[in-house]
């Protein structure tokens, strides 16, 4: 689908009630995105999607929206892809069929846990992934760049 | 309550997060509200800036209220209050690791309430969009009075943990306690086996005081010619006789110690065993709904093992570590302190070597762990999905996937033993060097005059020495025993978690014995929920006279089956009352109301045993011939009897040596064998092919006389006998009446179903 297609068969803005909303032929469809790829390619293929998750457009990449709806698009995103970023490993306690972790993210100190069977999951660029028993994400985008201590906590986990 | 202090202590020292409301808000609200009894919390723990933040968003009877921790003083405050009646949409946008849940009072209006959350929140907080959802469709809807708001909160946060590993909820000694009680019914074994291990510490002491002897008081007496050839000889012959019985009573100890400690703990095991499994038949199917069947399984098995391992082996080695290692050092001191301390002194030091020695082992073993998990999560890929590799020519690539992982796997294990064989030469070194310390300071001192005060006998150096040797052992044993403890503790838990759960459906005292039930099933304004917050059923009432066919119909997750598990007294109603004939179901003894239920379920569970002994289950001592008999009226007695082994085949774990259709037959065999007065179909002709549904529908037809039924179908071509048919959905009953009154409302919903279903098979046809 082209750009100026794109601009001018629908449009994507943020409504009144706070809802992400999709306008197309005169018909308003309140919507949430689902991104198809959201760890190797986060901003293409993004899935609109209404009340019941049933898809009612794809964009195929944000370059293509016009600038406005871009920011829409992008501020929706950001709530949309957020993971909790850890800063620092402060320290991973091994407890009877349970592992705790305890680190600094981007929002503040968390203590979370993972059984011990599950291990932290690697990405095709090289960053990290540990999902919770609750089914958080915390992210790790490059272990190298970690504090000497957090690398050395996370060693036997990740090399 | 003591469970919930320990579970809201747990959340704030483990989980970083408050245990439950602060007084603080309860006190705010106390000011504000009327009303300020709390239906349900929860906490906000995102801000908009996606940054953690600590905001209750809590419901009272009448408000939605946010309240925030603000500032430096970080104090809270009421950031948000709406009345309820205000709300007419609550919006969820999930995602990832956030959710944000939007109140509206009006679409085309900004939202009253806007709060967001991790998914750690999630399960609470999806009990409070519930709960405001049934309160925008009706004001004075209230949670169950059951419910108590800081329970729900507990455990909806902890609910994750929990299912992992539930020591968070009991004291660590009480447990302990606990488990050791399981050894009283076998004080003697205990007895005996206590004594064979203090006898082996005791006996374990005695050749180096003996070996000591030998050499001060027989060698060294000959060498100075203080004693004749045949004296020495024969006090030498003595103690070496002595050193033998002191081995030959030490293997004994041991074994006595072994045997009995292991027999013992197989016993407290087996006991465990048995009294876990006779619970788990008294708990009621709300139990079973919670727990994964896993989770079970593996606590009567891998549980009860562990407790073996630790009454067999743990119990009574740490009383033996800790006697030899105090023995040990009284024992040193006391014949000579210098050399005693020499000796002990750099014990800790090796220790301490020792010590970090095995938690780098430990993180190498941890990596090695990691990497052979993946290799097997490559064998767990391929194997069973041989066929799909082969079919799209990929063996290289998966030979290629595992080589690789391989190669990583031995380049670990190389790491692990790089470790430990560098660790253990250069040990030695240490001990080695003690030992030669200890040479160094004593040769002086064996070698000075015998009326020397520093002067020390040979004999009394060889002592020493041997004992040194036994030094390591014990504490070894104290490193393991701290693990099997933990581990054994850790399944305590889990087993005593079972067992203080009390089945929540039983008889009443006196129960009401009804030998033949009619089948008058009534529901009078029942309600019900699971999980006392989502109600299933709201205000159901229907009467079904004995003999009655009645086909259910709906959406899924209407709450059709949750009816028929009603009617089988699965659960306990919330509210209004269930009778049969006439009588409250919660009146009625359980056992012998339940025998008079049958079941056809969609997947029909065959357990592993012959055909014969699954269609005969419910009535134990049956004839093979009215075996047969219920056979033919299912449609079975043919497939069977084309089977080599007949009604003697062995139809493996779940019946999977038979197909959808012969298990279900099977099944319907042996619903009309136990011959029930009030029958259960739950989609019984569901994912067969039509000449099988043609044969079950004949077996069912045969099943169903005389009966009253109950019969949940999606296709509603299986209902065609049915008296009356209830379309339920979402809770309710929303439609009743025969096929063809249901057919004749314009707008129905049985009529819309009916038309999707035809127009279905008539696109199929073509």
């Amino acid at each position: 689908m082209s750009a100026l297609q794109l601009v001018d068969d629908y449009k994507i803005y943020m409504g009144e009630s706070h809802q992400l909303t999709f306008e197309q032929a005169g018909k308003k469809t309140e919507v949430t995105i689902k991104q198809c790829f959201p760890w190797s390619e986060p901003m293409e293929f993004l899935s609109l999607r209404d009340e019941k998750e049933n898809e009612v457009f794809l964009i195929e990449n944000l370059k293509d929206l016009d600038v406005l709806t871009r920011l829409t698009v992008e501020e929706y995103l950001k709530a949309a892809e957020f993971v909790m970023k850890v800063e620092k490993v402060l320290h991973i306690e091994e407890d009877v069929e349970l592992r705790e972790y305890t680190v600094l993210t981007e929002q503040g100190k968390r203590i979370f846990h993972t059984k011990l069977e599950d291990w932290p999951e690697f990405l095709p660029d090289g960053s990290i992934l540990i999902e919770d028993l609750a089914g958080d994400i915390f992210k790790i985008e490059n272990v190298n760049l970690l504090d000497p201590v957090s690398q050395k906590n996370l060693s036997p986990y990740v090399h | 309550m003591e469970t919930l202090n320990r579970k809201q202590q747990f959340i704030k020292t483990h989980l970083r997060q408050e245990g439950g409301l602060p007084k603080e808000v309860k006190k705010l609200l106390e000011r504000m509200e009327e009303d300020p009894r709390i239906q349900l919390y929860g906490l906000s723990d995102l801000d908009e800036r996606l940054k953690f933040q600590e905001a209750w968003v809590i419901l009272t009877k009448k408000n939605l209220f946010i309240v925030k921790r603000h500032g430096e003083e970080e104090r809270l405050k009421i950031e948000v209050r709406v009345p309820i009646e205000r709300i007419s949409d609550i919006k969820e946008n999930s995602s990832l690791s956030c959710s944000t849940f939007i109140c509206l009072t009006s679409n085309d209006l900004p939202p009253v309430a806007t709060w967001r959350f991790t998914q750690r929140q999630k399960i609470i907080m999806g009990h409070l969009k519930y709960l405001i959802e049934e309160k925008i469709k009706d004001q004075e809807y209230q949670v169950d009075p059951g419910v108590n708001a800081d329970e729900e909160y507990v455990n909806s946060v902890l609910k994750p943990v929990l299912e992992a590993q539930n020591s968070v909820s009991t004291d660590k000694k009480q447990a302990l306690w606990r488990l050791l009680a399981y050894l009283l019914p076998y004080k003697r074994e205990l007895a005996i086996g206590t004594a064979g291990a203090v006898l082996t510490t005791a006996v374990s002491l005695v050749p180096a005081y003996v070996s000591g002897y030998l050499i001060d008081q027989v060698v060294k007496p000959f060498q100075d010619g203080v004693l004749s050839v045949n004296e020495a000889s024969t006090m030498a012959w003595i103690l070496v006789g002595a050193l033998t019985a002191t081995y030959v009573l030490r293997e004994f100890f041991v074994w006595l110690r072994l045997n009995k400690m292991s027999i013992l703990g197989e016993k407290v095991a087996r006991d465990l065993r048995d009294e876990l499994y006779a619970h788990l038949q008294t708990l009621s199917m709300d139990f079973y709904s919670k727990k994964q069947t896993g989770s079970i399984i593996s606590r009567v098995s891998s549980d009860t093992d562990r407790i073996w391992d630790f009454v067999a082996f743990g119990v009574v080695e740490v009383g033996i570590a800790l006697i030899t290692l105090s023995g040990l050092s009284a024992v040193l001191i006391s014949m000579d302190w210098k050399l005693g301390l020499i000796m002990t002194i750099p014990v800790p030091l090796l220790l301490f070597a020792i010590y970090r020695h095995g938690e780098g082992m430990k993180r190498l073993f941890l990596k090695a762990w990691r990497k052979w998990s993946d290799l097997t999560n490559v064998l767990s890929d391929t194997i069973p999905g041989v066929q799909v590799v082969k079919a799209f020519n990929q063996e290289e690539r998966e030979k290629k996937r595992f080589n690789d992982r391989n190669g990583i796997i031995m380049e670990e294990f190389n790491n692990i033993h790089q470790a430990w064989t560098g660790f253990w030469p250069v040990l030695m070194m240490g001990i080695h060097a003690i030992v030669i310390g200890v040479w160094a300071f004593a040769t002086p001192r064996l070698i000075a005059d015998p009326t020397d005060a520093a002067y020390l006998s040979a004999g009394t150096f060889v002592s020493f020495l041997l004992y040194l040797t036994m030094f390591s052992q014990p504490i070894e044993v104290i490193g393991q025993v701290a693990r099997m403890l933990n581990r054994a503790l850790s399944s305590a838990y889990r087993i005593f978690e079972i067992l203080d759960t009390n089945p929540t459906i039983q008889n009443i005292e006196n129960p009401i014995v009804i030998e033949e039930v009619k089948g008058h099933v009534q529901f009078n304004n029942v309600s019900f929920s699971y999980d006392g917050v989502r109600k299933i059923l709201k205000g159901i009432n229907f009467d079904v006279k004995p003999g009655e066919m009645i086909g259910l119909v709906g959406t899924s997750g209407g709450g059709k089956s949750t009816i028929t598990k009603l009617i089988a007294r699965f659960y306990d109603i919330d509210g209004g009352d269930i009778t049969i004939d006439g009588h409250n179901i919660k009146d009625l003894d359980l056992g012998l109301y339940r025998r008079q239920v049958g079941m056809v379920l969609q997947d029909p569970y065959l357990f592993h045993g012959t055909i014969l002994d699954n269609i005969g289950y419910g009535v134990p001592n049956v004839s093979r011939k009215e075996i047969i008999e219920a056979a033919k009226i299912a449609n079975a007695h043919n497939f069977i009897g084309k089977l080599p082994h007949g009604y003697d085949t062995v139809v493996g774990e779940r019946g999977h040596t038979l197909s959808g259709g012969e298990r279900q037959r099977v099944s319907i065999a042996r619903a009309i064998l136990a011959n029930p007065r009030v029958l259960i179909l739950d989609e019984a002709t569901s994912a067969v092919d039509t000449e099988t549904e043609r044969n079950i529908q004949e077996a069912l037809d045969r099943l169903i006389e005389g009966r009253t039924v109950f019969a949940v179908a999606h296709r509603l071509s299986t209902l065609r006998k049915a008296n009356r048919i209830f379309v339920i959905d979402n809770g309710e009953i929303v439609e009743r009446g025969t096929h063809e009154e249901l057919l004749s409302k314009e707008e129905g919903e049985y009529r819309k179903l009916h038309k999707m279903q035809q127009e279905m098979s008539e696109y199929f046809a073509l």
